[in-house]
């Protein structure tokens, strides 16, 4: 353990004590547990994107070996309320289907009448074991009528598209403008030099190794209904099923998220199997029931990510100075809205869309829309990653339409007063955005690229340097702003901290673990702050039974808003054992200070009386100062004045094969400005995983759907994802720029970086095959892509 | 319901001997495509009979012919790893090395992979182009079959019921070889690959054998280029013109390469191939 008088515990690399059981096997995830009488679930799936269900025969299927009984949407209609979607989309008109108590609505758990999107749950088998419940799905009969499919969120808004929901005319859930149109438009038609380009941004698929899953169980004897699911968002789940869902008391439920393996957002939902789970057991006479979701499954039925299209619009001088910035994006929310479906294309996307520059006009329209398939929500990196990829692609646009170095644009253009109001809603806190650039350039060595060139070309390879700034909205949030915004819910972060009577130590937190390190970094801000040893501070996490109603994790909140939130519990019990200790040692409060674990007499070191000591004093109370209430526990609820926003630049250099078009990423650069870190090893691998959740849309994920509304991938044979010896060593490094809005200086750190990897992989690309006169090229930028792109070079320059 | 049955040979007889008698009974070597089978329902009532635990089905070592005898049941690190491999036979070793990642190659077995014969499997190519020959061993005896005959469809193999792959043998015989491969994103397969094996006689290609694997229905040799190189001095431009002969096949095609990008693949990796095997042979 390290030497608690060294050095400070906040920010040391030191290694996490979520590992040993990890690596030992002995962590449990949902799928792990069995319960007395359990039952299996198995789902039947629509594999049609839209048709009429007439009927469904279950009676069969019910004769099969073990099957308890089967479930059709009409068993459970009257016993759930429909899904609500708790984001509606702030100032704008909005369309969703209606949840009874007003909510804009989702789906039901099960389809009643017709089915939207291939995978929608249509019915749902009980069965003693797994296989029996998978092996009676094919005995179900369903006849189906069906419908024309739309799959394209921009087609689905023109006259004639099918109709999905009566509520929402054309399709359309929102339009979502910001910013100044009529300014943008002006400043455009008055520039020297403007620049227009559509980019597309497929779907993209989570695909964590641990699929979702769900056990529910009802206990007829006190009416309690009891949750075990991998869910980043506990108590959300817990709020939503009880009075939203089920309506039942709130405290007649309890929702636990087991280990989870793996989410990067998409199990931070309130998802129809949790719900459903509790009503079957409940329907089911109280015995266990267990649903564990297929590879296949996850892909038709966990939110996909993205899918966006951008019409972008980027306007300026000679000179390098940017003066308006416009786009247009149409986006799908999927069949149904996700619980927090417009979230992402709306403000996330929006009002992040000029990135790291001040620029003067800046316009964002959505026009979000529903069509015939899986719901989109999400995902590491959330509406950030799609706002960066166009303002990074269109930066580099300008800079090769002006005839100037990327670098030196983005250098001219960058934000350099804070707080800076970014014109679309974001208001940025600090930054040196200039400082993390030129770390960077000098990491990569820029200014060698040309002799690189060169000697690669040798090789029959061609080399590309691309970068991408980024800045990220993170530390969601402060929660009168998010309600503006439109979420139905809160953001702030809660804490409860006691100290026992032996010294020992135990944190409550709101949040949601599934990989972030919050037993580590939580336990090092305690152990600084309090002294004590990190392995005598426990942190009880995920069970809403002895966890205060609170939040998860998502959006780079964590360590920003909830350890903001440790950080004041412990000034607070500090505090008090200052106040206790110059009591029992008879000394004026204000000569006693609380450090290093003790509560001391300033100038006499030697008189001081530790945490332990003044710890059992304050539970057995015999002797407290006048009218302070017993104990050494404190509960705080933080909520942030504001957003903090992250930033860096990154690097990518790639090696094109002119003879088969492979990309190879031959070195990646990132400098990374998170403020004042917990913990730099855990920051250094939310970094690295970061870049790799971007390294795979820029150049081999993507998820789409056939005219008729069927996956094209639908498995990992399908769908590729990035392995580790695909990725080049990261060359890592961070400057330091603390936020003023956390006592920690601490900025959001999870999925912050995220946005940069595409957009940079995607420049250098493009810079590689720019004497083709390539301009752009939409993600993922595939090997056969770019071998397409060479062939129909002119002769001679393509080889 | 599936009711999987696993059974542990301890000797070849008695595998075969089950496999012939046990109803819906397979082998398992290794299992990466065996396993992944139950989630798609296709196993069924399936009796699996493990081969790992058969003596001496993991021995690499030379015949008094000089062939290189490998037993099936070696993993497909083995081959990576093996020094005699490494050094008469490189296009095997390269072709080892690259199949799948470490998980894989560790499991993963010789003899599974080519009884599994899927089309994008590295090996197939590669003994293809070395002129293996398999050893059979089943109800009716053993037998011996070359590469070319026992590979005779996409997943299809001139395995009989019951019948077991004991060892394969390839005849060194001098000259170079080289695999190319290009992989597939999503299966780290071979999205490409071509295997090449080429003696030279006077400073011209004497012995010349090339095989590719994904980019067709099923590992084939590519006779065409084959003929376009012998008797040719191998120079860049002769090389370049021989893989031309690659273009008549039928190639398949996923969203990650159209035939028509795979047929460019197997003329690019022809060309390396070829071009390493000569370096190797001179």
């Amino acid at each position: 353990m390290a030497n608690l008088l060294a050095g400070p515990m906040i920010g040391a690399p030191i290694k996490r004590r979520e590992d040993p059981e990890l690596l030992h096997g002995q962590a449990k995830f949902t799928a792990d547990l069995t319960l007395p009488g359990m039952l299996h679930l198995a789902v039947l799936h629509s594999p049609h994107a839209h048709a009429v269900i007439k009927s469904i025969d279950t009676s069969a299927a019910e004769k099969m070996p073990g099957v308890v009984r089967v479930f059709t949407g009409k068993d459970v209609v009257d016993k759930m309320m429909r899904l609500p979607v708790i984001w509606k989309p702030a100032g704008v008109e909005s369309h969703f289907p209606p949840h009874p108590y007003g909510l804009p609505g989702a789906q039901t758990a099960l389809a009643t009448d017709r089915a939207r999107y291939v995978g929608e749950w249509l019915a749902i088998v009980a069965a003693e074991t797994r296989e029996q419940a998978y092996a009676a799905l094919p005995a179900i009969q369903v006849e189906y009528e069906l419908l024309p499919v739309v799959v394209d969120a921009e087609e689905a808004m023109k006259a004639g598209a099918p109709q999905l929901h009566a509520e929402a005319p054309n399709n359309l859930c929102t339009h979502f403008p910001i910013g100044d149109k009529a300014a943008a438009e002006q400043s455009v038609a008055e520039a020297e030099v403007v620049v227009k380009q559509k980019i597309s941004i497929p779907r993209q698929v989570h695909n964590a190794v641990e699929t979702r899953a769900s056990i529910g169980r009802f206990d007829p004897e006190s009416g309690e209904y009891t949750l075990w699911t991998n869910t980043q968002i506990p108590a959300g789940n817990h709020y939503m099923i009880a009075s939203l869902v089920l309506g039942v008391p709130y405290n007649k439920v309890r929702v636990i998220a087991p280990h989870i393996g793996g989410a990067y957002g998409s199990k931070g939902y309130l998802y129809p199997d949790a719900p459903l789970v509790l009503v079957l057991s409940r329907e089911l006479g109280g015995r266990p029931v267990k649903w564990v979701d297929t590879r296949e499954g996850l892909f038709r039925t966990t939110v996909h990510a993205r899918g966006q299209t951008h019409y972008a619009t980027i306007a300026g001088s000679h000179d390098g100075k940017i003066s308006a910035f416009m786009s247009t994006n149409y986006a799908s929310l999927g069949a149904y809205s996700s619980h927090n479906g417009p979230g992402a294309p709306t403000a996330l996307t929006g009002r992040s869309m000029t990135g790291a520059y001040a620029i003067p006009h800046p316009f964002y329209e959505c026009y979000l829309t529903y069509t015939n398939t899986n719901f989109v929500g999400p995902a590491r990196g959330a509406g950030r990653f799609e706002s960066n990829l166009v303002i990074e692609r269109m930066i580099d646009l300008f800079a090769r339409e002006i005839g100037m170095d990327p670098a030196e644009v983005r250098r001219k253009n960058f934000v350099q007063t804070f707080p800076y109001d970014n014109g679309l809603g974001w208001n940025y806190d600090s930054g040196n955005y200039a400082g993390a650039l030129d770390r960077a350039l000098a990491m990569v060595g820029y200014d060698e690229i040309p002799q690189r060139k060169a000697e690669a070309r040798q090789r029959g390879k061609r080399l590309g340097v691309g970068l991408a700034s980024y800045v990220t909205v993170a530390g969601v949030g402060p929660s009168p702003r998010m309600g503006r915004e439109g979420l139905i819910g809160s953001t702030w972060g809660n804490t409860v901290l006691r100290v026992h009577q032996t010294g020992d130590v135990t944190l409550i937190t709101g949040s949601q673990p599934h990989g972030q390190s919050h037993v580590t970094t939580f336990s090092q801000i305690v152990a600084q702050e309090l002294g004590v040893d990190p392995e005598r501070i426990e942190v009880i996490h995920s069970d809403t039974k002895g966890v205060p109603y609170a939040q998860g994790s998502y959006g780079s909140r964590t360590y920003s808003v909830e350890g903001a939130s440790i950080y004041e519990a412990a000034q607070r019990i500090k505090e008090k054992a200052r106040l206790i200790g110059a009591h029992l040692m008879e000394v004026a409060v204000e000569d006693v200070e609380f450090v290093e674990g003790k509560a001391r007499v300033k100038g006499s070191p030697e008189k001081a009386m530790a945490l332990p000591d003044i710890a059992v004093m304050a539970w057995f109370a015999w002797n407290l100062p006048q009218g302070m209430e017993p104990g050494l526990e404190v509960t705080t609820y933080w909520d942030p004045a504001d957003f903090n926003f992250p930033f860096g630049t990154h690097i990518a250099v790639v090696e094109v094969d002119e003879q088969t078009g492979q990309v190879d990423l031959v070195r990646y650069v990132s400098v990374d400005d998170v403020g004042n870190v917990g913990n730099a090893m855990v920051v250094e691998g939310q970094m690295h995983g970061s870049i790799a959740f971007g390294i795979g849309p820029a150049l081999m994920e993507t998820e789409s759907y056939t005219p008729d509304g069927q996956l094209v991938a639908n498995s990992l044979r399908e769908y590729a994802i990035p392995r580790a010896s695909m990725m080049p060593h990261f060359e890592l490094d961070r400057t330091v720029t603390p936020t003023p809005l956390n006592a920690l200086g601490a900025k959001g750190a999870g999925d912050v970086s995220q946005p940069a990897p595409a957009p940079a992989i995607l420049n250098a690309v493009v810079d590689a095959l720019a004497d083709l006169g390539v301009r752009h090229i939409d993600n993922p930028v595939t090997s056969e892509k770019v071998w397409r792109i060479l062939q129909s070079a002119p002769h001679g320059k393509g080889q | 319901m599936l009711a999987i049955q696993y059974k542990a040979a301890q000797s070849l007889d008695e595998a075969v001997t089950l496999l012939a008698t046990t109803a819906g009974a397979r082998a398992l070597a290794g299992g990466h495509t065996l396993l992944l089978e139950p989630t798609r329902s296709q196993l069924g009532a399936a009796t699996l009979v493990d081969l790992g635990k058969i003596q001496g089905l993991n021995d690499i070592g030379f015949t008094r012919t000089g062939a290189l005898r490998i037993g099936a049941m070696t993993t497909i690190a083995a081959l990576a790893d093996n020094a005699d491999i490494q050094r008469d036979l490189p296009a095997l070793a390269e072709a080892a090395s690259q199949v799948g990642d470490p998980q894989v190659r560790n499991w993963a077995t010789l003899g599974g992979s080519l009884a599994d014969n899927d089309p994008e499997s590295d090996l197939t190519a590669v003994l293809l182009a070395l002129d293996a020959q398999l050893h059979l061993q089943g109800p009716n005896g053993t037998r011996a079959v070359a590469a070319d005959q026992f590979i005779t469809g996409p997943r299809q193999t001139a395995l009989t019921q019951g019948e077991l792959i004991t060892d394969v043998r390839i005849p060194i015989v001098g000259g170079g070889s080289a695999y190319e491969k290009f992989k597939h994103p999503a299966t780290l397969y071979a999205l490409c690959g071509v295997a090449a094996h080429v003696s030279l006689i006077d400073g011209k290609v004497g012995a010349c054998r090339v095989a590719v694997t994904g980019a067709t229905e099923y590992a084939t040799r590519l006779t065409g280029v084959e003929a376009a190189l012998a008797g040719q001095e191998p120079t860049a431009e002769a090389i370049a013109a021989a893989s031309e002969a690659a273009s008549g096949l039928a190639f398949r095609g996923d969203p990650f390469g159209s035939p028509e990008y795979r047929a460019h693949l197997t003329r690019v990796l022809v060309q390396r191939a070829v071009t390493r095997a000569v370096e190797r042979a001179r």
